[in-house]
C-alpha cells in the first residue's frame, strides 16, 4: 500500500490559527508533517485537500447503547457517525434496571465493540446496578471504563453521595442528566406556552434547575466530577457558571439541536422534535450560545438516540423521545457556531474534541510524528465533510 | 486514668498515661506468665457487665481479667434487663450502683451513652465499645500489642485499613497512636471514611499498595456486610479487589510488617486466609493481651483509688 499524502489542508488547532499542513500517511501512522519532498510524490497516492479543513478526534460525549455485550454492534451507527464527521464515539453497554453488567461480561463486551468499530471508541458504564446501589465501578474502571453514566437525576441525595465520593477513587466523571422526576413527571414538552395551547403535559425548567443545584451542593460537599450531559435552560448555565467559578470540578455539555430549536418548533406536534432536555424557549436557547461563549458549557453533543422510524410516526404522546443528529453532526455545528455566531473553527473544535476528550481523559494527540490519525476532512465549498481518516485508514 | 474515674475514651488520655498503661500491662503480662495464680487484689469486689450488644471477645476478656482478680462479675445483657420492661437506662444502673456493685463495664450501640451513664454514676464506669464513638481497651490493646513487638511506637507508619466510619475500633486506634507519636495512615472505600479525618492528624491513603512497603503495622478492620446492603460500596467482589489485605497486595511489604485485626475475622473478605495465618499476623497475640489489659485498667480504676 502506497503512503498517502493529504495534501494543502488547514489543521484545525486549539489556540493557534488554522495553517496548511501537508500530512503523510505510511501503513497508518504519520510519517511526515509540513513539507513533502518532491521525489517521493510519485511514490505517493496524494489527496488535495485544498481549502479543506481537517478536525482531529471529533469526538461525540453521547453515551450511545452499544447493544447487547453479548451481540455484535450495527454498522450503520458507524456510517452515521462517519458521514457527520464523527471519529469517536462513547460506547455505553445495554444494561437497564435489574440487568447487571459485571466487569468481566463488559470487558468482553469492549472487545468486541472494538474490534467491530469502524471509529474510535471510548468506553461508559452505568453508574449504579439499580436506583441507588453503586455499580462495580472500580472494577470497571480497570476494564478500560472512562465515565460513569448515572442517567436522569436520582432522587436519592445519599446515593449520589455515595456515588461522587466513590467515583473519586477511580478519577471518573459521573454523567447525569439533570432532571427532578418527580416534576418532570410524564411531561413530554417544555412547561410553558407552548405547552399550555398543545395541551400537551410540560416538563418545568425547575426539573432541570432544581436538579443542578441539588448535585452541585453535593459536589461541593463530596468532590468529584460532574459532567451535566445536555443542559438546556438559561438559568442552568448560570447556575454551573457559579459553581465553575467556585472552583467546582464541573463541566457541561449542550445537545446541538438544542442550539437550533425551541418550544416554537414543536408546530403542530412535531414528535421528530420530541426530545429530553425538550426544546425550550428562545431566550433559553440564546442563553445556551452564550454560555459557549463565555467558556460555560465545554461541549457539544449530538444528543443522538437511536429508533426506528414506526417509534416517531405515531401520536406525539406515544413517540419516544430522541432525534438523529449524527450523520450531519460536524456540518451543522459549524453551520450553527461558525457561520451564523461567528466562533472560530478553534473554539469549536474545542467543543468537539478537546473538551471532550479532555472529560474522559482521552488528552493525547493523535496528530504527531508517528502517531495514528484520526481526522475529519470538512469542506467549506459543499459544506458537508469530505471523509474522514480513523487511524490513519 | 489517674484524671477521671472513668474509661470512657482514649481521646482523654494523656500522651502519659497512655504509655504507662501500656508498660504496665506488658509487666503484668510477664508476671502473668511466670506464676499461675496472679494476686487477687480486687477480692469480693462485684462489677457488672451490662452489654446492649452482642460480644464474645471483648465480655469474656473481661470477664478472666475480673476473675483473675478475685473479683466476680454479673452479665447483664439487653434481654435480661429492665430496660426490656421500659426502665429506662439511667434508672437501671443507678439501682445497680444502690445495690453496691464496684463499677460498670458498657457495651451500647449508641456513641455517648457510656459518658452518660458515667455522669450520673460514682463508681467507674469502662465503656467496652460505644456505636462508632470508642473502643478504648481495644485502642489500648492494640498498642500494647504493636508496642511488644516494636519498642517505641514513635515515628512508625501504621496503617488502619477498612471501615473508618462506622469503627470505634479505629477511632480509638486513632488516639492511642497519635498519642504515641506514630504516623497514622487510613485507606478504605471514600464512602466509609469521615469527613475531615485529616484533621485527627490522619492521612488517607486511596491504594495500600503505594505506602506498603514503608509500614511497620497494618491494622484491618472487620467488614460488614450491611455496608453494602447501605450502598457504601457496590459489592464484597470489589471491596475485596480494592481494599481486602491478600498476599499481592502485600508483595512490596517489608518482612517484618505486622498485622493485627481485632475480630472477628471475615476470612476471603477484609482480609486473606494466607494472611490471617502467616507469621507476622498478631491477632491472638491481641486477644491475649486483652486479658492483661484489662486488668491494669481495672486496677488503676478501682484497686488503686481504695
Amino acid at each position: 500500500m502506497k503512503p498517502k499524502a493529504y495534501l494543502n489542508g488547514k489543521i484545525v488547532k486549539q489556540g493557534a490559527p488554522e495553517t496548511m499542513t501537508n500530512l503523510l500517511v505510511t501503513h497508518g501512522k504519520i510519517s511526515g508533517l509540513g513539507y513533502i519532498p518532491d521525489e517521493d510524490e510519485a511514490q505517493l497516492e496524494q489527496v488535495d485537500l485544498k481549502d479543506c479543513f481537517l478536525f482531529p478526534d471529533v469526538t461525540d460525549l453521547t453515551p450511545i447503547n452499544f447493544g447487547d455485550p453479548e451481540k455484535k454492534v450495527g454498522q450503520t451507527l458507524f456510517e452515521m457517525a462517519r458521514s457527520g464527521g464523527v471519529t469517536r464515539l462513547l460506547a455505553f453497554p445495554n444494561v437497564g434496571q435489574g440487568r447487571l453488567c459485571s466487569a468481566e461480561d463488559y470487558s468482553a463486551w469492549r472487545k468486541v465493540c472494538e474490534s467491530n468499530s469502524q471509529i474510535r471508541l471510548s468506553f461508559s458504564a452505568p453508574a449504579f446496578q439499580d436506583d441507588t446501589l453503586l455499580a462495580e465501578i472500580g472494577l470497571y474502571a480497570e476494564a478500560g471504563c472512562r465515565a460513569l453514566i448515572a442517567g436522569q437525576t436520582i432522587s436519592d441525595s445519599q446515593g449520589m453521595a455515595y456515588l461522587l465520593k466513590y467515583s473519586q477513587m477511580f478519577d471518573l466523571p459521573i454523567f447525569v442528566q439533570a432532571m427532578d422526576q418527580n416534576l418532570s413527571g410524564d411531561g413530554s414538552v417544555h412547561e410553558g406556552e407552548q405547552s399550555f395551547v398543545l395541551g400537551l403535559p410540560g416538563i418545568p425548567s425547575a426539573a432541570e434547575t432544581t436538579a443542578i443545584a441539588r448535585d452541585l451542593a453535593l459536589l461541593a460537599a463530596y468532590g468529584g466530577r460532574l459532567h451535566f450531559h445536555q443542559i438546556s435552560t438559561g438559568e442552568g448555565v448560570q447556575q454551573i457558571a457559579r459553581a465553575k467559578s467556585d472552583g467546582l470540578q464541573v463541566t457541561c455539555s449542550v445537545g446541538l439541536s438544542h442550539l437550533f430549536f425551541t418550544d416554537q418548533d414543536l408546530g403542530e406536534y412535531d414528535s421528530e422534535k420530541k426530545v429530553i432536555p425538550p426544546f425550550r424557549t428562545e431566550q433559553d436557547r440564546l442563553s445556551l450560545i452564550e454560555g459557549l461563549k463565555s467558556g460555560v458549557i465545554d461541549c457539544v453533543v449530538s444528543g443522538h438516540s437511536l429508533f426506528s422510524n414506526d417509534q416517531k410516526v405515531c401520536e406525539f404522546s406515544q413517540a419516544v423521545f430522541g432525534i438523529s443528529t449524527l450523520e450531519d453532526f460536524l456540518p451543522r455545528v459549524i453551520e450553527k457556531l461558525h457561520l451564523e455566531n461567528g466562533f472560530s473553527l478553534a473554539k469549536i473544535h474545542a467543543f468537539i474534541s478537546v473538551n471532550p476528550r479532555k472529560i474522559l481523559g482521552e488528552s493525547k494527540s493523535c496528530m504527531g510524528l508517528g502517531q495514528s490519525p484520526n481526522f475529519s476532512v470538512w469542506d467549506p465549498a459543499v459544506h458537508s465533510v469530505r471523509f474522514v481518516v480513523v487511524d490513519g485508514k | 486514668v489517674k484524671s477521671s474515674k472513668d474509661l470512657v475514651g482514649l481521646r482523654f488520655l494523656s500522651s502519659r498515661e497512655i504509655s504507662d498503661l501500656v508498660k504496665e500491662t506488658l509487666s503484668l503480662k510477664k508476671s502473668l506468665a511466670q506464676s499461675s495464680k496472679p494476686k487477687p487484689s480486687l477480692s469480693w469486689r462485684t462489677f457488672v457487665t451490662l452489654f446492649f450488644e452482642p460480644s464474645t471477645r471483648t465480655r469474656v476478656s473481661f470477664e478472666i481479667a475480673i476473675k483473675l482478680m478475685g473479683a466476680s462479675a454479673v452479665l447483664i445483657t439487653k434481654e435480661s434487663s429492665s430496660v426490656q420492661k421500659g426502665e429506662t437506662l439511667l434508672d437501671t444502673v443507678l439501682n445497680l450502683q444502690a445495690m453496691g456493685v464496684d463499677g460498670v463495664i458498657m457495651r451500647h450501640p449508641d456513641g455517648g451513652s457510656p459518658a452518660f451513664i458515667a455522669k450520673h454514676l460514682k463508681i467507674p464506669v469502662i465503656n467496652a465499645g460505644d456505636g462508632f464513638h470508642e473502643h478504648p481497651t481495644q485502642g489500648l490493646l492494640d498498642l500494647v500489642t504493636m508496642t511488644e513487638k516494636l519498642g517505641s511506637l514513635k515515628n512508625k507508619n501504621v496503617l488502619i485499613l477498612g471501615d473508618i466510619a462506622h469503627s470505634r475500633v479505629a477511632r480509638s486506634n486513632i488516639w492511642a497512636l497519635t498519642k504515641s507519636g506514630a504516623n497514622v495512615f487510613v485507606s478504605g472505600p471514600l464512602t466509609l471514611i469521615p469527613a475531615d479525618i485529616q484533621k485527627m492528624g490522619v492521612t488517607y491513603v486511596g491504594d495500600l499498595r503505594t505506602i506498603v512497603s514503608k509500614l511497620d503495622v497494618i491494622n484491618v478492620l472487620r467488614i460488614q456486610s450491611e455496608r453494602q446492603q447501605a450502598g457504601f460500596f457496590p459489592s464484597i467482589r470489589e471491596y475485596r479487589h480494592f481494599f481486602g489485605l491478600t498476599r499481592d497486595k502485600l508483595q512490596d511489604a517489608k518482612p517484618e510488617l505486622l498485622i493485627l485485626h481485632p475480630g472477628p475475622i471475615n476470612r476471603g473478605i477484609e482480609i486473606d486466609s494466607e494472611v490471617v495465618d502467616g507469621p507476622q499476623t498478631l491477632i491472638l497475640d491481641q486477644v491475649q493481651n486483652g486479658i492483661a489489659l484489662r486488668m491494669t485498667v481495672l486496677k488503676h480504676l478501682i484497686e488503686d483509688k481504695t
